[in-house]
């Protein structure tokens, strides 16, 4: 909105050229963190007791008592605020003829969509277990995925030179438009990105047990790629690292700047002892978000880096319950989600989540140093 | 509106006998109302329906259909349905040449075909290819089958009270089982004397089926020694046809009889009978399992029947079948028991409980005259009918309506433990208020906490005969139930289960499982002990070997087990083995081990373990040895030197902590004032 007026204003009156300052991404993106920030910070309190009143409170599973007992009745679907807040600030600060906006801004809703439906079926149902199944939450994510995919790959829709539309990124390695190669993947693509929406945003919905501990964790993760989308938009910056010029994923800056806001925000009322959750309604989101930003910067295998963390804590867990519970009858490992086992191990609940923050920051950070290895 | 062509039903079930002969005593009864009738049966080619069905003159056709398998992602599970959807189309076929007004449906896999083409007739037609289903479900506990096709069905039948829990009760009706009219035909004396039996002679018939049940077989075998001395009993066994590479069952129960070498002379041997209905006919006592058909003919007969059910069927609808008469003082009931045999666990019956009973009905003429008043009361003869006026009543598209609608609450009350193991699990923790990952926190199971449990003897055998379950969560939730139910007749099965060195497969080997006996049946056969509470020779030294098995939550929870005291003066080799396990690899038993060893150590050694612990780097370590020293001082043996020795050594204690026990004053000062205000309310 505020893109276009100023926009509209400037090519009213030359006087008003000065509000050019309003288009560039430096100012909306810091901009839509301010903007996301102060609409969590604001909103926060009327929100918990909203929730509180609708009985949209957290159901626990786990019935270990020195664990988790007193978390029961904690509002969940704080979700809800984050996706809101993102939405007003794109409206605020986004540039909507931008297709790569429209896209990352669908995963936004779609998933938080899905993550909405399994919260309320979890309160409605009275337990942990009551939610969607596990299946039909697959399947919408595939639909997602197979979707995108086929919008990315089609040369009539997809956002992206087509001569790398269904190429993949990798670290340490260049483009052929700098002397390296481009590993193309053909009609593989499609299934490719579903594969990656599916487990990335899984394995966000499965860090989220801790208080403050997804916020915390995907915070680097998203910065990490905010900066990616900046250096591909910018021809100079992206010639000069040798990555391929993506013109227009600028404007994922501007989207990543509201979500860091909006984790920021959300930090603020989930650390420990939290007052909200986000629920499977934030999880989803972020992890359906990250999975696309990942896709839309061609930068899907720099997630082996960034994203360690999250692939371990997964690893640990489809090992640990399919094979361990099972299939063998053992524990594997202590526990699973391993935050929890280190929970055991006699680490406060605090303790996990500033350590887990701490490897996903390091881990940020060696992803960001890939920039120039190559 | 006078109808010109008749009426066509479609009849489809089968697989097993079970499925089949109510099916013909539906047609039966159905043509006896209305003989202008037209039949087709739709069952599956392998089935004993392939063979009887057009002996008795009904137009047979088959369309293909196996057992649903087990495990869920397999190969057998993709034969499955592909086999299932080819057998939907051929039923297809067949329901729209022969356009029938009215499906019957008895269950069992092979109705799977002919029902589930019915639903997509109805739904590819748009609801204009409408044929109404019947179901009829012989068993107290529905298969999945039924289950499945309830959704379908316009109008369901049971057998048992005990099954109109698991359907709509809109559409459901208690009709009981049909039996031919046949099987009365035959008068008890005109039997006896085609038999050439004596009027005081018992004439006892003992089958379990045409194909053979092999608990019977060796049971009544078991049990001869034990009749030696009756005079007047005769005893009639047929073992039935069974043969396969494990078992053949007149080779099995020839030797078995050279074996026992008894000198019963009125015991006659045969493998199969044809004329099976005058030997009951003519019989005083029936041995028997508890398939629906079985229970139902001897039933009728009003014959005094021993059951022995078979367990761990779906559902368990045998032990359901058996109980629910059992209540009804309707038949005596013979439990199998899971017994070690080289180191398989397989279930077998007492022959000298069998023989007890028999025993008991011989000299007991008003037991004998019990059972069949009881018995007779159980079955209703006009099944058959009820059923198929509703059928008829359905082909005509006459509105469904029940003719006793189902009042019996108080038959679902007593009926507290169905579902799955660990649904029945759920609900006895639930009764007893015990969670079972804190069994070692509750310790031994008082008197007066299982008193009330109903139906004790059932749960204990229950609990027993999931042990011989081949998929070992089921096998786990059996170790949960006899711990629950303080079984301690167990305790040797338990013990020898929980050494049980049977590798598994080498694949799970490779993935990290170990024995057929997995872990967690390991590590909860152990919280069992505890919940039972008894420890003889053979506990003591199943949990010394447990003490070196090679899964952690085991070993922890040995030591966990030595701490309740159970053991009253633990050897020095068992005090030895906690020390070795003070230096374990895995934390959690290390844990275990510093907090048990200063139960049992002298006081100088486990000043050594203090040394090595009081600077240690993990905090539940150290956790541990403030245990340990705590359990040390409360046996109140300690001299003042060494009181000493270990204040000099916690004055160096590694004080700082990674561990913090949140602590929430609102929340306390909310609980504890309605806590307060529910007092008020309640005086």
């Amino acid at each position: 909105m505020i893109y276009l007026l100023a926009d509209l204003l400037q090519s009213m009156n030359d006087k008003l050229s000065f509000l050019r300052v309003l288009e560039y991404i430096s100012v909306r993106s810091i901009g839509s963190v301010i903007t996301t920030f102060l609409m969590i910070y604001l909103l926060g309190p009327f929100f918990i007791r909203y929730t509180y009143k609708q009985g949209l409170k957290d159901k626990q599973r786990d019935f270990d008592p020195h664990l988790a007992k007193s978390k029961h009745g904690t509002p969940t679907m704080g979700g809800v605020l984050i996706v809101f807040s993102v939405c007003i600030a794109m409206l605020l600060w986004g540039d909507w003829g931008n297709s790569y906006l429209w896209i990352v801004m669908s995963s936004l809703l779609f998933f938080a969509f899905i993550g909405s439906r399994d919260d309320l079926a979890k309160v409605r149902g009275g337990h942990a277990d009551a939610g969607m199944s596990r299946n039909t939450k697959l399947l919408l994510q595939t639909f997602y995925g197979l979707g995108l995919g086929i919008i990315l790959y089609l040369p009539a829709t997809t956002p992206f030179p087509h001569f790398i539309a269904e190429t993949v990124g990798i670290p340490f390695v260049k483009p052929a438009i700098h002397g390296g190669i481009d590993i193309h993947l053909y009609w593989l693509y499609i299934p490719f990105c579903a594969f990656v929406v599916v487990a990335v945003s899984n394995a966000v919905n499965l860090l989220d047990g801790l208080d403050g501990l997804a916020a915390g964790t995907c915070l680097p993760t998203v910065i990490v790629y905010g900066v990616f989308a900046y250096i591909l938009g910018n021809v100079n910056l992206s010639g000069y690292l040798l990555y391929p010029s993506l013109s227009g994923v600028h404007e994922l800056v501007v989207f990543s700047s509201a979500m860091i806001g909006a984790l920021i925000g959300f930090l603020w009322y989930n650390g420990y002892p939290a007052e909200m959750f986000m629920g499977d309604t934030g999880s989803l989101a972020i992890g359906g978000v990250l999975s696309v930003l990942m896709l839309l910067t061609k930068q899907e295998f720099l997630f082996l880096i960034a994203g360690a963390l999250f692939i371990y804590v997964n690893l640990t867990h489809v090992i640990g319950e399919r094979i361990g519970l099972k299939l063998l009858g053992r524990r594997i490992f202590f526990r699973t989600p391993i935050h929890h086992s280190f929970e055991h191990r006699g680490f406060s609940e605090t303790k996990v989540v500033l350590r887990f923050s701490i490897v996903a920051l390091i881990l940020a950070l060696l992803a960001i140093s890939t920039l120039k290895l190559r | 509106m006078k109808r010109v062509s008749n009426l066509k039903i479609v009849l489809t079930g089968g697989g097993s006998g079970g499925h089949v002969s109510p099916l013909l005593a539906i047609a039966e009864a159905l043509l006896k109302q209305d003989s202008s009738l037209e039949f087709l049966y739709i069952g599956v080619p392998q089935g004993v329906e392939a063979n009887v069905v057009p002996k008795q003159g009904y137009k047979i056709r088959f369309s293909p259909s196996v057992g649903m398998p087990n495990s869920k992602i397999s190969f057998q599970m993709l034969r499955f349905i592909i086999i299932l959807l080819s057998g939907i189309l051929t039923s297809s076929f067949y329901l729209i040449f022969f356009r029938p007004n009215v499906i019957v449906a008895s269950g069992g896999f092979a109705s799977a075909p002919t029902v589930l083409a019915s639903a997509f007739l109805r739904i590819i037609s748009l609801g204009l290819l409408n044929i109404p289903v019947y179901i009829h479900e012989q068993n107290a506990a529905p298969g999945r089958m039924n289950l499945l096709a309830a959704k379908i069905a316009t109008a369901i039948g049971v057998s048992h009270s005990g099954a109109l829990q698991y359907f709509p009760p809109e559409k459901t009706e208690l009709v009981g089982y049909p039996v031919r009219s046949s099987i009365n035909s035959i008068e008890r004396e005109v039997a006896r004397r085609q038999l050439g039996l004596e009027t005081n002679a018992k004439y006892i018939v003992v089958f379990g089926g045409s194909q053979g049940a092999r608990t019977i077989n060796r049971t009544i075998v078991d049990a001869l020694p034990f009749l030696e001395d009756e005079e007047n009993i005769h005893i009639f066994h047929a073992v039935g046809t069974f043969k396969s590479s494990s078992y053949n069952a007149m080779q099995d129960t020839r030797s078995r009889l050279d074996q026992i070498n008894s000198g019963q002379k009125n015991y006659e041997l045969v493998d199969f009978s044809h004329d099976l209905p005058t030997h009951l006919a003519a019989a005083d006592i029936a041995v028997i399992r508890a398939g629906a058909g079985s229970l139902q003919e001897v039933c009728t007969l009003g014959l005094p029947s021993i059951v022995i059910p078979k367990a761990n069927l779906p559902g368990d609808s045998q032990v359901a079948n058996a109980r629910e008469l059992f209540k009804k003082g309707a038949i005596e009931l013979l439990y199998e028991e899971p017994v070690l045999q080289e180191n398989v666990l397989v279930e077998v019956a007492s022959g000298e409980l069998l023989a007890g009973i028999i025993k008991e009905l011989i000299h007991n003429r008003e037991k004998r005259h019990e059972l069949a008043v009881n018995a007779k009361k159980v079955v209703r003869p006009d099944a058959a009918l009820t059923i198929a006026s509703t059928i008829l009543a359905l082909a005509k598209r006459e509105i469904f309506k029940q003719s006793s609608p189902f009042t019996d609450e108080s038959f679902l009350k007593g009926f507290a433990w169905s579902g799955t193991p660990a649904g029945i699990r759920r609900q006895v923790e639930k009764f007893l208020d015990i969670k079972w990952e804190q069994a070692f926190i509750h310790g031994k199971i008082c008197d007066d906490e299982l008193e009330n449990l109903p139906e004790l003897d059932y749960l204990r055998y229950r609990g027993a005969a999931l042990l011989t379950h081949s998929a070992w969560e089921v096998r786990n939730e059996g170790t949960k139930l006899i711990g629950l139910t303080r079984h301690s007749a167990r305790l040797p099965l338990l013990c020898k289960l929980l050494t049980d060195r049977t590798p598994v497969s080498r694949i799970k080997r490779a993935l990290g499982g170990d024995y057929i006996q997995v872990g967690f049946i390991r590590r909860n056969i152990i919280s069992a002990f505890a919940l039972i509470g008894v420890c003889d020779e053979d506990v003591k030294e199943a949990i010394t070997v447990a003490m070196k098995d090679p899964y952690y939550e085991v070993r922890a929870a040995c030591l966990r087990y030595l701490r309740l005291g159970y053991i009253q003066t633990p050897s020095n080799s068992l005090i030895t083995l906690v020390n070795e396990l003070v230096h374990d690899k895995n934390l959690e038993v290390r844990q275990e081990a510093i907090h048990t060893y200063g139960f049992f150590a002298e006081p100088e050694h486990f000043l050594k373990v203090c040394d090595e612990l009081i600077l240690d780097n993990h905090v539940l370590l150290r956790d541990a040895l403030l245990r340990g020293i705590q359990a040390l001082l409360n046996r109140h043996q300690l001299s003042p030197e060494v009181c000493e020795d270990i204040s000099i050594r916690l004055d160096n204690f590694l004080i700082t902590s990674t561990t913090v026990q949140p602590h929430f004053p609102l929340k306390e000062k909310y609980a504890s004032l309605r806590q307060q205000l529910q007092q008020e309310t309640a005086q």
